[in-house]
């Protein structure tokens, strides 16, 4: 044992380095074998093949059970391209994969610390060797990135697992047959450099990342190799993510890549992009305008703020002879172009000395031909309206209606336009005697009749049928009803109708007893001038004690894009009357709204 | 020398002086016995007292300990018996190092090499009668073998000779007239191990000779086979001795097993049995338990090799100063080197160099002690002690199957 601390007093003070290292592992690693967590301690950090050195992990650490239990702990000391935790042992140690260098830590005795046996119900790692060296490794030792680390194993079914591991990383340079340095610790992984870099005048600007590295990374270079020319190199420190790279030549590529340093070395490069460096471009001429002369179009600009253009180049599509024009002074341009062409493209582009550049500026115009005068006419379209109008008195033909439960057979109807009909009982403001609308098919809202009447007449009781003796019967026909729509979004309409409950003082029935049958009268159709309309009728509702009209139904209706137009329709009105209604003369409103 | 139960308290001990030694010196091994970092073996019935003699102890008689270089740290040795001594009960547990399991205890050569191999190949070694199937990495360092191999193709395991020993048959014999036959030659044990007895003159009266076995995990019933012969018929021929009493085959070099097997047949019929030279010297000599000369057992001598040759009697001496015969050791039917029986892995890779300057060369630790070699009826091997030129396969294998 004395030796053992002599030995390891002199190696480090050979190397001229005392200092106690930390190796951190992070999260736990059960199975799947991320490093357990905690820090061991190495000293010291750098040394020989000669040289010795202690190597702990975290205090207190312990593997998942005792010996009994089958647990071992064992040292490793693997190349980095292998991971720890996929490593298997035998009783030499860690197994190799794939040919990799692959050899237990030795303690100062020659002696191969693997299958340990954990402490009796801890676990814990006990008795760590208290100096190992390298003395007894399989030479030559290739220079390259290895870890080293304790683990915990367990054998099943003959493969010795790892179930735990603590690792730190170990350098390896100036390997030769006989002997090496080493190094705890890595070089940094290579950093990513952006996809793009930012030009800017002699100047390039870069962001990258790059992983943590052990021991920590102290400063990154930055190099930028032209395609001509001199090298040029930037130092960064520690913790930087970005760069500027000035003094460049501009209009010449340079490939830019980024190294990160620690104090075991530098890392590999990092990925290249190549850039030129060249200022921005300058600002665009302003109020550029285009006036149409015959066969040709006068250009005129004002220059930019700024910097002043040498002159200005013109580029016209489609090309034309001479395209692009050079004006090396003014701010004007006439350019031939034959009226046949539609329309021309004229792009302004200041030009300046290199290696700075305008910013192109564009404008459309066509030429005029020989004798051509021009006048601009204005006019609006309304946005149109969705109008419901009523005509009291009126009504469409209708054709024969057919029998139905508690009705016999109706005959046709011819159309009648007497504009008579019946006067509305209640008018909107109350007044009796609304007048008859006769301004169809404008709609005036002064005139529009909004409340017309039906007089259904009288019922008559069932005497046959299914319905014999339970219902009184009455029919007539509703005012013909208009639409138009004038709209310019065209997005159809629908024609509901809605009957009130019939009143009467003192007793009421439902509105669902009134039943129709509408038709469409009228419709614009497709006509050339515009109309695209295809109104369609509602379906038949019968008289019902569940879905008559008391709820809305369809009278009509037109679908998107074929609303436009003007139509007109008619419907024939059923009526049950149930016989448990008290006498007397009902009233209700049927009410149309479209929407 | 260390058994079963001795060594299990020793064990315990250790562990708890060396929990101790961590919690007040932050685990210096200075403190710590040398035993607990000692290469543990088990194996051979055979050479199990001379390694305990190098281990620094055996039956109540203490020898400088093996040890390996000092630049390795001056490791020693701890070999456990073939059988518990106290009990000879071969199945008992074994627990080698402080915080391991505990395991079937190797009964034999062949079972000293097999759990050294389980240790290499990691699939466990043991039985339900010790807690079941035990991982025994890191728990097993060599295997001691009375026998050599002849599969030099596979390299697992390196056999490393550090001693000279030769085999004949002991005998006994109750009643009669005469006494025991003590001369056969080697036709004569191979039709006594075809046939399953001879009848043999002693000079007063025909002796009826029955042969019995050895337990078959030891190296010595495999080199004994060798010598008659007859190994496709041994079993048969031993059968009657086998069945003597119940007790089955006999421990190898059990001279008390011989006689309570003798004493158990018929009056006047002799019984023998292969037995180390270099045992009988050990036990009659006072450093091995078991002095056949108590059991009134003793060595016969070859007088026909095979080949015409007389080599008499591999003994001479009395006790405590019996000595090998060299011509007998040297002969190579009768003859035979020990080993102890490590992994090539171990041997012919970095470090290690505990365990090398141990066994390896006729330098190491094990080839230098040579006065303790020969006092336990060895002769010495001298410049080839050490070789590691005979490798073999690992054993497979479980216990004692």
């Amino acid at each position: 044992m004395r030796k053992t601390l002599i030995r390891a007093v002199a190696g480090a003070a050979v190397i001229a380095v005392a200092a106690t290292g930390l190796f951190s592992t992070s999260a736990q690693a059960l199975p799947a074998g991320t490093p357990a967590a905690g820090a061991g301690t190495l000293s010291p950090l750098s040394g020989t093949n000669l040289s010795s050195f202690a190597f702990a992990p975290p205090v207190g650490s312990v593997c998942p059970g005792d010996g009994i239990a089958g647990y071992r702990w064992t040292t490793f000391m693997v190349a980095a391209s292998v991971d720890p935790a996929t490593l298997t042992y035998n009783a030499s140690g860690p197994v190799s994969q794939g040919g990799a260098y692959s050899l237990p830590l030795f303690n100062t005795s020659g002696s191969p610390q693997v299958a340990k046996t954990p402490a009796l119900g801890t676990g814990l790692l006990t008795p760590i060797p208290a100096a190992l060296d390298f003395a007894n490794v399989t030479m030559p030792v290739p220079n390259g990135a290895y870890n080293i680390g304790y683990a915990c194993t367990l054998a099943t079914a003959g493969v010795t697992n790892t179930t735990k591991f603590w690792v730190t990383p170990i350098t390896i340079t100036n390997s030769t047959p006989t002997t090496f340095n080493y190094a705890f610790g890595a070089t940094p992984v290579a950093p990513v450099l952006g996809g793009t870099l930012v030009a800017g005048n002699q100047s390039l600007d870069g962001t990258f990342t790059h992983a943590a590295s052990t021991p920590a990374t102290t400063g990154y270079t930055v190099t930028a190799v032209p395609s001509a020319g001199a090298t040029v190199t930037l130092s960064l420190a520690a913790g930087a993510t970005s760069f500027s790279l000035t003094g460049l030549v501009n209009g010449t590529s340079y490939a830019v890549t980024v190294v990160a340093n620690n104090s075991v070395g530098a890392s590999p490069a990092s990925n290249t992009v190549n850039s030129t460096p060249n200022p921005a471009a300058l600002p665009a001429v302003t109020n550029l305008a285009a006036v149409p002369g015959t066969n040709n179009v006068v250009l005129s600009w004002t220059a930019p703020t700024g910097a002043a253009p040498t002159g200005y180049t013109v580029a016209v599509s489609p090309t034309v002879a001479g395209s692009p024009f050079t004006v090396s002074s003014g701010t004007t341009l006439t350019v031939a172009v034959a009226c046949s062409v539609p329309t021309s493209a004229f792009t302004v582009t200041p030009t300046h000395v290199s290696p700075f550049v305008g910013t192109s500026a564009s404008i459309s115009a066509t030429s005029n031909c020989d004798g051509t005068v021009i006048q601009d006419i204005t006019v609006v379209r309304p946005a149109g309206a969705l109008v419901l109008t009523q005509r009291c008195g009126v009504n469409g033909p209708l054709p024969i209606e057919p029998a139905s439960p508690g009705f016999a057979s109706l005959p046709a109807v011819i159309a009648t336009l007497n504009q008579v009909g019946t006067a509305p009982t209640l008018t909107a403001g109350g007044a009796v005697g609304d007048p008859q609308f006769a301004n169809y098919p404008t709609p005036n809202p002064v005139a529009a009749a909004t409340h017309c009447g039906v007089n259904l007449g009288t019922g008559q009781l069932v005497t046959s049928g299914p319905l014999s003796g339970q219902y009184y019967t009455a029919n007539g026909l509703i005012n013909q009803v208009t639409v138009s729509d004038t709209r310019d979004t065209d997005t159809g309409w629908i024609v509901n109708g809605t009957m009130s409950a019939f009143t009467v003082v003192g007793g009421s029935f439902s509105g669902n007893y009134l039943g129709w049958s509408p038709v469409v009268t009228s419709t614009s159709g497709l006509t050339s001038g515009g109309y695209d309309q295809t109104a369609t009728a509602g379906a038949t509702v019968l008289p019902d004690t569940a879905t008559g009209l008391a709820t809305p139904k369809v009278l009509a209706s037109a679908a998107s894009g074929a609303g436009l137009g003007i139509a007109s329709f008619d419907a024939r009105l059923k009526l049950l009357i149930p016989v448990s209604a008290r006498a007397g003369t009902y009233n209700g409103t049927l009410t149309f709204t479209v929407v | 020398m260390l058994h079963s139960s001795t060594k299990k308290r020793i064990a315990l001990a250790i562990a708890a002086s060396a929990l101790l030694g961590s919690a007040f010196s932050g685990g210096s091994a200075g403190a710590d016995p040398k035993q607990l970092t000692a290469f543990v073996g088990t194996g051979s019935d055979t050479t199990q007292d001379v390694m305990n003699a190098l281990s620094g102890h055996a039956n109540g008689v203490n020898f400088t300990p093996a040890q390996s270089s000092v630049a390795s740290g001056q490791r020693q040795l701890i070999s456990f018996n073939a059988t518990n001594i106290g009990t000879g009960i071969a199945d008992n547990c074994i627990t080698p190092k402080v915080g391991g399991p505990s395991f079937d205890r190797p009964n034999g050569s062949t079972n000293g090499m097999r759990a050294l191999s389980r240790a290499q190949d990691g699939t466990g070694w043991g039985s339900a009668a010790c807690g079941g199937l035990a991982d025994v990495s890191g728990l097993v360092d060599y295997a001691r073998s009375s026998s050599g191999t002849s599969n030099a193709a596979a390299t697992d395991l390196t056999f490393i000779p550090f001693g000279r020993d030769a085999v004949s048959f002991a005998y006994y014999r109750a009643g009669g007239a005469g006494g025991a036959v003590t001369s056969l030659t080697r036709p004569q044990l191979t039709s006594l191990y075809t046939t399953g007895s001879l009848s043999v003159s002693n000079g007063t009266e025909n002796v009826t000779i029955i042969p019995c076995g050895i337990q078959t995990g030891s190296g010595t019933f495999t080199f004994w086979n060798g010598v008659h012969a007859a190994a496709g018929t041994e079993n048969a021929a031993t059968t009657v001795c086998n069945l003597l009493g119940g007790t089955g085959r006999i421990q190898e070099h059990d001279a008390a097993g011989l006689k309570a097997k003798g004493d158990l047949a018929a009056a006047g019929v002799q019984v023998v049995v292969g037995f180390s030279a270099a045992n009988f010297v050990a036990k009659s000599n006072g450093v091995a338990i078991g002095n056949p000369a108590t059991f009134s057992v003793g060595i016969g001598s070859i007088s026909d090799n095979g080949a015409g040759v007389n080599l008499g009697n591999p003994v001479t001496g009395t006790a405590p100063n019996m000595l090998p015969v060299s011509t007998f050791y040297s002969s190579s039917i009768f003859g035979r080197d020990v080993y102890n029986v490590l992994p090539t892995a171990f041997v012919a890779g970095p470090g290690n160099n505990d365990l090398k300057t141990l066994f390896i060369g006729s330098t190491s630790g094990v080839c230098s002690a040579t006065a303790i070699v020969q006092q336990f009826g060895y002769l010495s091997l001298g410049a080839s002690c050490g070789s590691t030129s005979m490798t073999g396969p690992l054993r497979s294998g479980q216990v004692n199957a």
